[in-house]
């Protein structure tokens, strides 16, 4: 039980105090004893309180909640702590364990607290969410006792909140799609069908089902039928690779950020045609293997699979070359084994540093026919543009020219080998998947 | 295999047996010194050459042995009562009519009760006479010094030994239960008379009585005497005779005389009384008191006091002993808990991540160092664009054309041209000329120069939205 509670240097101040009174004293020098003493039995009884409510507080009960789910919008955490006994815990230091990486927008990282007795109190603190999936608490709490003499063993209280964030998708996005994509309707294969989509009148022919007349056409004394554009159903697989520096740049706007919005608006459009869609991430050393799904539930899933890359996970991940190539062999033979016949575009999305045994890993799957491989490489040095005077982005980019250069011939490299790769900039990084995906679809 | 660790679990401590030795030794010293005797007459526990203590020990090899203190209480102790064997030898103080009482009733109450008396004092008629014995001990007389006594037993043992300063017994009448078996051996046994007799045998009903005139020969100093003649044998044997199968033997301890541990340390100095005092009981005696806080406790406290109040009548060492008190005291508290400095909780320190983080927060300070290296990606950069863009390499002199064309100024395309490529053959070691370059004014001034020829061309190096759009 002692080893809970603790003295601080500040007590140490106290004893000498009182025992100097004491032995004033005893030899006679002052009558200072009972004020010495006094001190001494003041001690004993803080003691005795900082122990009491140390056990207390360890055995407090603690209820977590956080809200907040998507990308960039406030996520409220917080921490309700209820002392149901009679005694009151005074002073508490509170210290949110939280993942580094994350911003508070609104409250602090710690507080001071009382706890009175029969009371709860409430801790809250509001980061800016981004997406992906974050380990928020405990709470770190010291006793003191109010004059600072005793200090209590650090405890954790609570649990540790698991808070998945999905990317939101942003107005600037949809505008460029928009701009882009042909249609917001079913997808078309511009050749005449079954579908919804007006494509051409002409003669009609024995055999032409009478729905299908053209009425107005007849007005003219033209018996003709309407055609529709066939609509056409295609398969996308994204397959994104992620490693710390993906997770490079200014809060909000990193490389995986601004991927993981492009794929959930570029999904979300996906799914809107109704087409097959899917995602697998690679991401720390760890296999996330999305279910494909037509629609909404292929978007869903996609946006549940982006909200589950574990941050803390990449950035720890020690995994060499040939980790990632085992892990690309699996990645591959689960492609091969779970995808459809019909065409597939398989979208990669990978880093610089891993492009190239990406690349010579995927090169097989061409092959097969059926796989169109796009890949895109961020350049993840060119975040770092943001927020830098325009003459300081000058040398910037003069003294990171090396790595430009480096993202110019890895691209050039692995379009050798046949696939279609491209090193892409943060800002044109949207319009250049998103065009791409839409010429695959032509 | 695992070692297992041994850990020491105390679960008392150090401290409370401290305190609980403290109070003990109050305790004690509250009680008072105990005071072990030091029996100097025939006692079982006197080792010297007038005691018992041989005669207990031999009997208690044999046999179940009661030392007697206290004739009142006996009768109550007594588990089983059968065969009684009382044995009396030389009380140094007549018996009072209570403690004969007690002898008798054990003979009332027992069904069989043999006594052995062995006396020259005559302290023991009383018990005689209480028994109807016609058996009386006048006591010791002078010129009866030294007697070779002949015994002739009716156990079977006889012989001749030599008694020390004996009583001759009385015999008030010659009845057939009454066996005289000592005499003086000069005498015969058909004439026995009443003053040569000294140890007889006497049938009083349940009682059995034994007396020899002398109590010596029971004493540890004829008992280890190497002599011819045997007293130990005697012994043996009538004990052996008197005590029925399986007794109870009841050993005389209350008669014998006790001195102070310090009468019998002066004793020693008396050569006459020297012989009296065991020396090994005497030196456990005074250990006893020697050990007891009584003897050491209350003079040291005494000393300690005097010395403080001396120490504290000098001024430096009055100082020094408060100096060391404060030690003391703070030590003794601060000693049985580990201080901890009181800092508060690391809060999380939330971080950016970057690439070229080092050098990107340098550059954010302005303290980022321009070298010739910078020169050259500024010019690589440069030549890259123009050659992508108009086909024509910064290197080429119609380079000055092409950017007149694209709205430069000839003079300041002129100058460009000039400025890159002195520079540039420089930075690449082509030109040893200018000899002396800052680097770091020269590039600054490049990407100044540069950033206008490049915007004519529809790129920056400056805007977020830059040339790499074109590079990569």
């Amino acid at each position: 039980m002692s080893s809970i509670v603790l003295p601080t240097s500040r007590l140490m101040a106290l004893v000498i105090l009182a025992s100097s009174l004491i032995a004033l004293d005893l030899f006679m020098v002052a009558s200072t004893g009972l004020l010495g003493l006094a001190i001494i039995v003041f001690i004993l009884i803080l003691r005795v309180y900082v122990v009491l409510a140390q056990t207390v507080l360890a055995n407090i009960r603690v209820i977590t909640s956080y809200d907040g789910i998507r990308e960039g919008d406030p996520l409220k955490v917080a921490y309700t702590m209820c002392n149901e006994t009679v005694v009151p815990i005074a002073i508490v230091e509170l210290s949110l364990a939280y993942p580094e990486y994350l911003k508070i927008i609104e409250g602090s990282p710690g507080a001071l607290i009382l706890i009175p007795p029969r009371g709860c109190i409430t801790y809250k603190t509001v980061f800016l969410a981004r997406v992906g999936k974050h380990r928020i608490g405990p709470l770190r709490a010291v006793l003191r006792d109010p004059f600072g003499f005793f200090k209590g063993a650090e405890l954790k209280l609570g649990d540790i909140l698991e808070v998945s964030i999905r990317p939101r998708e942003g107005e600037v996005l949809r505008k460029i799609l928009l701009n882009i994509a042909r249609s917001t309707g079913l997808s078309k294969a511009r050749r005449a069908g079954e579908g919804s989509e007006f494509y051409f009148t002409r003669d009609y022919r024995p055999g032409d089902d009478l729905k299908r007349i053209y009425w107005k056409a007849l007005a003219k004394m033209r018996l003709a039928v309407r055609e529709y554009e066939r609509e056409s159903m295609i398969y996308t697989l994204f397959l994104l690779l992620i490693d710390k520096s993906m997770l490079y740049g200014p809060y909000l706007n990193t490389p995986l950020e601004h991927i993981s919005r492009i794929i959930a608006i570029v999904s979300r459009h996906l799914a809107e045609k109704n087409d097959w869609i899917n995602s697998i991430i690679l991401a720390g050393g760890r296999l996330q293997i999305g279910i494909p799904g037509r629609g909404r539930r292929g978007y869903v899933n996609i946006i549940n699979n982006i909200s589950s890359i574990d941050y803390m996970s990449i950035m720890n991940d020690r995994s060499d070359s040939e980790n990632l190539k085992a892990l690309l062999r699996s990645t591959i033979s689960t492609i091969v084994s779970t995808t459809p016949r019909s065409p597939i575009n398989l979208i990669v999305i990978a880093s610089l540093d891993n492009a190239t045994s990406v690349a010579s890993e995927l090169k097989h799957l061409q092959y097969l026919g059926k796989f169109t491989i796009h890949m895109f490489i961020p350049i993840p040095h060119l975040y770092g543009l943001e927020k830098i005077s325009p003459f300081e982005r000058a040398i910037y980019r003069i003294k990171t020219f090396s790595d430009t250069s480096r993202a110019q011939s890895i691209v050039r490299d692995i379009r050798r080998t046949g696939i279609r790769a491209l090193a892409v900039t943060p800002w044109d990084m949207a319009t250049r998947i998103i065009a791409r995906i839409e010429r695959m679809r032509v | 295999m695992t070692m297992k660790r041994k850990t020491k679990i105390v679960m008392v401590s150090t401290l409370l047996i401290l305190l609980l030795l403290l109070i003990g030794i109050i305790g004690i010293l509250e009680k008072g010194p105990i005071i072990i005797p030091v029996f100097i007459g025939a006692h079982p526990a006197n080792n010297g050459p007038l005691g018992l203590s041989n005669l207990y020990e031999m009997l208690r090899y044999n046999y179940t042995v009661i030392l007697v203190t206290n004739w009142s209480k006996i009768i109550d102790s007594l588990e089983e009562c059968s065969n009684i064997l009382i044995i009396i030898v030389s009380p140094e103080a007549p018996y009072k009519r209570e403690e004969v009482e007690s002898i008798l009733d054990i003979t009332r109450k027992c069904r069989s009760t043999s006594i052995i008396i062995g006396d020259e004092t005559g302290n023991t008629n009383m018990i005689l006479e209480a028994m109807r014995s016609n058996t009386r001990i006048p006591g010791y007389s002078p010129e009866g010094q030294y007697p070779i006594v002949y015994f002739n037993t009716p156990w079977g043992w006889s012989g001749i030994l030599v008694l020390d300063r004996p009583s001759v017994l009385t015999l008030l009448s010659l009845t057939p239960n009454l066996t005289p078996i000592g005499v003086l051996a000069t005498t015969t046994s058909r004439a026995i008379s009443e003053s040569t007799v000294y140890s007889i045998v006497e049938n009083l009903g349940n009682i059995t009585v034994l007396v020899v005139g002398d109590g010596s020969i029971f004493l540890n100093q004829v008992i280890r005497s190497n002599t011819t003649m045997d007293y130990r044998g005697f012994i043996e044997s009538m004990i052996k005779f008197m005590c029925k199968h399986n007794c109870t033997i009841l050993l005389e301890s209350s008669k014998s005389q006790a001195v102070h541990p310090r009468d019998a340390f002066r004793m020693l100095s008396d050569p006459s009384k020297a012989l009296l005092v065991d020396p090994i009981s005497l030196i456990i005696s005074f250990l006893v008191q020697v050990i007891h806080p009584s003897t050491w406790l209350p003079p040291l406290l005494d000393y300690l006091n005097r010395l403080i109040f001396n120490l504290l009548n000098i001024d430096y060492v009055r100082g020094m002993l408060l100096l060391i008190s404060i030690l003391v005291i703070t030590l003794t508290i601060i000693s049985r808990e580990r201080s901890v400095p009181d800092e508060p909780l690391q809060d999380t320190i939330e971080v950016a991540w970057y690439g070229h983080a080092s050098f990107r927060s340098k550059l954010l300070e302005g303290g980022a160092k321009l070298d010739k290296t910078d020169f050259l990606s500024l010019y690589s950069i440069v030549d890259s664009l123009l050659k992508s863009t108009t086909g024509v390499s910064l290197q080429s002199p119609d380079i000055v054309k092409v950017l007149v064309s694209r709205g430069i100024n000839q003079r300041k395309a002129l100058d460009y041209y000039e400025f890159m490529n002195k520079y540039y053959g420089r930075a690449s070691g082509k030109s040893r000329w200018p000899l002396i370059v800052f680097w770091g004014s020269i590039v600054r001034k490049a990407i100044t120069l540069s950033e206008d020829i490049l915007r004519s061309i529809g790129y920056s190096l400056m805007e977020y939205r830059g040339v790499e759009e074109r590079l990569v």
